[in-house]
């Protein structure tokens, strides 16, 4: 950014001065009805916005250049601009215009990705978080807000080695769009790259960030008006209350101190959830897919049929933070199954709950101060709508929902009246143009709207008396925004225009007139109109002030719907897909019957998807290895596992028969198959640092998903590593986790024998016929001895002289293996292999 | 071995077997048949093309083993009969072995099917008759028959099917059918990959009535139980509002089976008694149970009808039951006086007419009445006679005018006329208010393929996704009255009428019954002014004006002459 000049007109000096102190973002200077861009921040908009780039000449200081948008088109500039990582400052005109001077100007609010409110830039159903982190050795802290529904959270984290995998796991839990961080941190070139480019989360140093850590508790306490900062939990967490203010002194620097709806700050700590990190919520499809990043085909996909933008929005943060507390699940689960019984009350509730409006956002936008008559209108008809709802709710048995009705709050009928009595049925979006406010709110008001209804009375009836008076029948009072009230006559009977007519403007077949009365109650009119759009302005931001005073109130009761519309899903997919509540326990076996994949099920075409059980245990079943032919289903079958756990873990019903499942801590499923961008590193290089991660991280509470460890590097490399890692998993007691491991490498099969109390060899059946492999999707006891790829290939189109050639290979190398085998032959158990191979023959030949 | 054999020869012979693939949907009803004798509570049907392409039925049954699957291809084969003496007591739905093998004749068939204590399940595919090797499949407990490509190689066959959506009308009732006899079984549908309906199963029956017939229907409906024994009766039946002309909304179960008897139509319609028009039929769900030896289903090759061994108790047991619900919900058709409305016109719900605008047009249309008939003008006294009929006096003698039966005339000349002129519009009335309503499936799919012609006489009507509509712009003469149930009436009596597809009959049809149903209706007051208009609009129809558009005399008159003969003067 260039030096701006000195320049010599005094509007241009006004800008030059708010520019300064806002140079690290576009300045949108309200100009009349335009906000225009100068300078640099023209030529920039003018590229991103694709607007015409203009001059303005300006005497000496020479051709500034210079760019606009109307402001009633503003918002869709904005989000252009900030979605392309721009920051933007809304400039605006803070004085009435008048002859002395220049209309005084500042900045209203400044715009960031985080910050944006514009309806249509933010998914309905999403958060949109903005964070603060405070990074020290040992410790991170991070808080979390979204200024679009007040929600506030916090957390401290402390690592040993390295925070990457950890910061990973915790920025996965909320939807992140921006990030700031004090000037240090902002120096960290790997904390750059993990947030800019694996998340793409557009990370800006805020300046006073130091600042308001320091004062870290005094900033807090003042803005949450506390005396201690104990009831947030947040006392003892230093790096957590540092993010918490920096970021609190960043949105009120933002929002030009209108942040009133953050009334509150959540602190969590991380076990409270089971961890999910990137690579989980990747391969499992959580919110896209991994091939085409597309919604449909995920798993929420198939949760969502929340009927609310509150419902989608708490259900992502659902999927995202399941829960690992007994109780609190099967909280949730009793619930889900109380709704599901109740057919007709599910329905009720979904009718009442489609006519509900965005409350939380609703309730923001008032609380920044761009909030208009018809937000109130709304939220009071939500309000409405969510009283209906909880009433609804009314002798329910299952403890959740006996709470959320218990605990509806009564003021919510206060806020109701309130806004009733004041705020007409159907008022304009404009805020400056009356006819917000009731009659009988305001004596002076009601006396206004006497005199001017009574001026327009006057005129309309000097109409009919002129028209008396003159003899011209034709004679008409018109209005129009230049000359205000006025007399037309046409030219047919100018001569009977009688003297006292003042003659305004001439037509091609009319004259207009005015007359001094005429002109008198035009002036009554109008100023009167002018002082009632001031005082409903006054009135209407009374009205909303009033309704802020309820805010946490208002919020509380968007989550309790918002709760209320998540369990009502969960219940209606349960009935549905036909789910099943599961048998949490805290400790003990997962016990699956029937159990199918919940987004795979839904895609299939005529084939039924073909369930399968799974049992998996710290004792003898600690460890399966599965085996079986490309296509066979290997990973569906064990990505379905872990997603019937996680559906268990918050609280919704899964896709099986029977389901026992043992809480856990962790879920991890790596796969070696998913070619994401690695941002330099080989495939194997990240493969193994995933690897790593996860054999440092877990614990015997954890669900390990493995699916073909090893295959980024050559085939014996992959071999020994997948070997030593399932060995390590079943000796290493601290990370004796249930695990599923996938492999092609049919050697590993002989680890059943070595451990016989751990591991369990399975395979994915396959039938054969006319040399053709047969899918069968049966999940059997046993090993697999084939992967027929070169079979696959065939199916795949690749040409025939290329399998043929592949198939001379395979038996080449096959045979000089079992020579090499034979020779080396002092496998103890050889008897036992021979037993395996014969078990498995009868379905793989 | 299995569960199923084949049956002996002679047995074979002596059921009535014949033609038991039809069309789509009778394919479909022996396979929902054959799921619900396997025990399932889940049943998927997925529809390509109205079946001529596909028909998947999934079931999560007993399943079947490897010797059952293959045999279960084969002619006559079942498991539900084994000896003769168990045809006098059937309690399965499907009994006679063929159906499997009838469609495996004209399609391609393929069977997946596992039974719970097996691993695996087993594969079968049915090519021209022709039984494949049996395979190892993954499958789901329960069975799946895939039916593709029906009729392909038959095609005499093939050219007797009607047009997609009427064949798939005939697999909605199919599917209906099934359903609702067995609310506790859940139940979708899609066709070409749209749900068409999802039914949940462990449903109470209102429930299953209202998923399926939609919620007005439901509000319509008086249930009605009661036991003998002999037989038990229960179910519902519908208000006089919710009549139609048609006997599609009569759905009989006896012992779990749908099927179609004359008798008991004609029973539950007599015990209407006087409630009803003469050409109007009742609205009734019944679920009869009865011993398996008093009721002959076999004398059917889709076994669509049956034979009752005692009709008379039957007949008196339904007629009684109906008659004492009905008396029980007051619903005695009763004029007291002229004044005096009869219960139907108190209900909002339904759209009655009179007291609306075409009433107020009517009055507002030339109170004089020429004598153009060649009747006397009299005292102007037109007296009407039960609500049901008017009477005038003529030249010649007396003139007996059906209210209904004219009106409809009336508004059919109106509407054609209208038409006629159309491309510039019938005169229309923008509602305040879009008036958003659902439709039953059958009525939405109804409604799609004609709403061309409804556009021509100006409604503008929007698909609105789902079966729900959006009206924005009525006919004039349609102001003010109950546009959802207007057009849902019409709708009905459209899907009923089986006909030529030419655009110029569907537009006629559309007219007759949008006259039809926008006609005063028998038992509507009318006031002396009303009965002049309506005699003096009724004398302004062309010759054709004698009749309804049905056919049905709208006018008759008695002569002087005939007057005498009767009175014995001549």
């Amino acid at each position: 950014m260039s030096e701006l000049p000195e320049f010599s007109t005094p509007m241009m000096r006004q800008y030059a001065e708010i520019k300064k102190q806002y140079s690290d973002c576009m300045l949108f200077f309200r100009l009349g009805d335009f906000y225009e861009l100068f300078m640099d921040d023209a030529k920039l908009g003018a590229e991103v916005l694709d607007i015409v780039l203009t001059k303005r000449p300006r005497g000496k200081d020479g051709h500034i250049p210079m760019a606009g948008v109307p402001y009633h088109a503003a918002d869709g500039y904005i989000a252009k601009l900030v979605k392309a990582g721009h920051k933007v400052a809304i400039c605006e005109q803070v004085s009435e215009p008048n002859t002395k001077g220049i209309v005084e100007r500042d900045v209203v609010r400044i715009v960031t990705p985080g910050t944006i409110l514009d309806e249509k830039t933010l998914h309905k159903k999403e958060h949109n978080y903005t964070m603060s982190l405070s990074l020290v050795p040992g410790r991170i802290g991070i808080a979390v807000a979204d200024i679009s529904t007040g929600d506030f959270q916090a957390t401290e984290i402390p690592y040993t080695n390295s925070y990457e995998q950890i910061l990973n796991t915790e920025l996965f839990r909320f939807p992140l769009s921006e990030c700031i961080v004090n000037e240090s941190t902002y120096a960290d070139i790997n904390l750059l790259k993990l947030l800019t480019s694996t998340r793409n989360i557009n990370t800006y140093c805020f300046s006073d960030w130091d600042d308001y850590a320091a004062d870290a508790d005094v900033t807090l306490k003042k803005h949450f008006n506390i005396a201690t900062l104990e009831g947030f939990g947040l006392n003892k967490l230093t790096e957590a209350t540092k993010a918490a203010s920096s970021l609190v002194g960043y949105l009120k620097h933002t929002q030009k101190d209108n942040i009133g709806h953050i009334r509150s700050i959540h602190t969590y700590s991380p076990e409270e959830f089971v961890r999910l990190d990137q690579n989980t919520i990747t391969n499992l499809e959580l919110f896209s897919t991994i091939r085409e990043q597309e919604h449909r085909g995920s798993l929420l996909s198939v949760l969502d049929e929340t009927n609310t933008a509150m419902g989608g929005r708490l259900l992502r943060a659902w999927i995202r933070k399941p829960l690992t507390r007994e109780a609190h699940i099967i909280e949730r689960l009793d619930s889900v199954e109380e709704l599901l019984d109740a057919r007709a009350l599910r329905e009720k509730l979904q009718d009442e709950l489609s006519a509900l409006n965005d409350i939380e956002r609703t309730l923001s936008r008032l609380s920044v101060g761009i909030g208009n008559a018809r937000d109130l209108i709304n939220l009071k008809q939500s309000l409405v709508q969510a009283k209906k709802v909880h009433e609804l709710l009314k002798g329910s048995k299952a403890s959740l929902l006996k709470d959320l009705y218990k605990n509806f709050p009564n003021d919510i009928e206060i806020v109701i009246k309130w806004i009733d009595k004041r705020i007409q049925d159907d008022p304009p979006l404009d805020t400056k143009i009356g006819g917000m406010i009731r009659d009988g709110i305001d004596k002076k008001l009601d006396m206004l709207r006497s005199q001017a209804q009574g001026g327009k009375d006057w005129i309309a009836e000097f109409e009919a008396e002129e028209r008396k008076r003159t003899c011209i029948s034709s004679l008409k009072v018109k209005f129009n925004q230049v000359f205000g009230y006025y007399i037309e006559v046409s030219n047919a009977n100018r001569d009977l225009i009688p003297d006292d007519y003042i003659r305004k403007q001439t037509m091609v077949n009319a004259e207009r007139f005015i007359t001094p009365t005429l002109k008198e109650y035009e002036e009554k009119v109008l100023t009167a109109q002018e002082q009632i759009n001031k005082i409903e302005l006054k009135l209407f931001e009374e009205t909303a002030l009033g309704v802020l005073e309820y805010t946490d109130t208002i919020q509380a009761t968007a989550l309790s719907v918002a709760t209320i519309d998540c369990l009502l899903s969960f219940a209606s997919i349960a009935e549905t897909r036909h789910y099943t509540k599961p048998t949490i326990i805290v400790v003990g076996p997962l016990e699956l019957k029937d159990l199918r994949h919940p987004v795979v099920e839904t895609l299939m075409d005529d084939e039924p998807f073909v369930p399968n059980d799974v049992i998996l245990n710290n004792q003898d079943h600690q460890l399966l290895l599965i085996t079986g032919p490309n296509m066979a289903g290997k990973s569906v079958y064990i990505r379905q596992v872990a997603l019937a756990v996680l559906l268990a873990h918050i609280g919704c019903f899964v896709p099986a028969r029977e389901a026992t499942i043992s809480l856990v801590d962790s879920i991890f499923v790596r796969s070696g198959a998913s070619d994401v961008i690695t941002g330099g590193l080989s495939t194997f290089m990240v493969e193994m640092v995933e690897t790593a991660h996860i054999l440092t991280h877990a614990t015997e509470k954890s669900l390990i998903i493995m699916d073909e460890i090893g295959r980024g590097t050559s085939t014996y490399d992959g071999i020994s590593i997948a070997w030593a890692i399932a060995e390590y998993l079943v000796t290493e007691q601290s990370v004796a986790a249930k695990t599923l491991f996938a492999t092609h490498y049919h050697e590993l099969q002989e680890l059943e024998t070595k451990y016989p109390n751990k591991i369990k060899n399975y395979q994915v059946a396959v039938d054969h016929k006319d040399g053709n492999p047969i899918f069968l999707h049966k999940v059997l006891p046993g090993g697999a001895s084939h992967s027929h790829g070169i079979a696959v290939a065939k199916l795949a189109g690749v040409p025939d002289e290329v399998t043929e050639k592949a198939k001379a290979i395979l038996e080449k190398l096959e045979e000089r293996h079992v020579a090499s085998q034979n020779q080396k032959s002092n496998l103890k158990n050889q008897n036992e292999k021979e037993e395996l191979k014969k078990k498995s023959s009868l379905y793989v030949q | 071995m299995g569960k199923i054999q084949i049956l002996p020869k002679q047995l074979v012979s002596r059921i009535a077997a014949g033609e038991v693939v039809e069309r789509p949907a009778s394919v479909l009803k022996e396979l929902i048949e054959n799921a619900l004798d396997a025990e399932a509570s889940q049943i998927d049907i997925a529809i390509e093309q109205a079946g001529r392409k596909k028909i998947v039925v999934r079931d999560n049954g007993i399943g079947m083993d490897k010797d059952d699957v293959v045999l279960a291809a084969h002619v006559h084969a079942t498991s539900k009969i084994q000896h003769e003496k168990d045809l006098e007591s059937i309690g399965t739905l499907g009994f006679r072995g063929e159906a499997l093998a009838s469609i495996a004749a004209v399609s391609r068939l393929t069977i997946l099917s596992k039974p719970e204590d097996q691993t695996l399940g087993t594969k079968v595919v049915v090519e021209e008759g022709l039984v494949g090797e049996p395979e190892n499949a993954g499958a789901p407990t329960g069975t799946t028959v895939m039916v593709e490509t029906l009729f392909a190689k038959t095609p005499a066959r093939q050219k007797f099917l009607k047009t997609p959506g009427t064949e798939f009308r005939h697999i909605m009732k199919v599917v209906t059918n099934a359903a609702l006899a067995r609310p506790d079984v859940g139940f979708t549908l899609t066709h070409n990959d749209k749900t068409i309906l999802e039914l949940p199963k462990g449903s109470s029956m209102q429930e299953r009535v209202q998923d399926l017939l939609g919620e007005r229907l439901l509000s319509h409906f008086i249930p009605l139980s009661r036991s003998s024994p002999h037989i038990a009766i229960d179910g519902f039946i519908g208000t006089p509002q919710i009549a139609g002309h048609e006997k599609d909304k009569q759905y009989l179960f006896i012992n779990g089976r749908p099927v179609a008897s004359q008798l008991v139509s004609r029973v539950v319609k007599d015990a209407f008694g006087g409630l009803l028009e003469p050409r109007v039929q009742p609205v009734f769900i019944f679920f009869l149970t009865l011993p398996t030896h008093s009721v002959d289903v076999n004398i059917h090759p889709r076994k669509e009808t049956v034979r009752f061994v005692n009709d008379r108790t039957v007949a008196v047991v339904i007629e009684r039951s109906v008659a004492r619900s009905l008396e029980k919900h007051d619903l005695k058709y009763v004029i007291k006086s002229e004044e005096e409305q009869s219960l139907v016109l108190n209900d909002s719900t339904v759209d009655r007419g009179m007291d609306t605008y075409t009433a107020h047009m009517l009055k507002d249309m030339m109170p004089a009445w020429h004598a153009s008939l060649g009747a006397q003008k009299s005292d102007g006294d037109i007296l009407q006679i039960h609500n049901l009929y008017l009477l005038t006096q003529t030249p010649n003698g007396l003139l007996l005018i059906d209210q209904h039966a004219a009106h409809e005339r009336i508004l059919y000349e109106e509407f054609k006329e209208a038409f006629k002129l159309t491309r510039d519009k019938q005169e229309t009335i923008e509602l305040d208010e879009p008036i958003v309503f659902d439709l039953p499936q059958p009525e939405a799919i109804a409604l799609d393929e004609h709403n061309e012609t409804f556009a021509k006489l100006g409604f503008d009507i929007d698909h609105f996704g789902d079966t729900t509509f959006k009206v924005r712009q009525v006919p004039l003469i349609f102001k003010d009255r109950n546009i959802p149930a207007l057009l849902s009436e019409i709708l009905d009596g459209l899907i009923n009428e089986n006909g030529s597809t030419k655009i110029d009959s569907a537009t006629e049809r559309t007219l007759s019954f949008l006259a039809c149903r926008s006609a005063i209706k028998a038992g509507d007051y009318l006031t002396p002014l009303e009965r002049s208009t309506l005699l003096e609009k009724l004398s302004q129809c062309p010759t054709t004006g004698y009749t309804c558009p049905h056919g049905r005399p709208t006018q008759i008159e008695i002569t002087l002459k005939e007057l005498e003969r009767m009175f014995k003067r001549r």
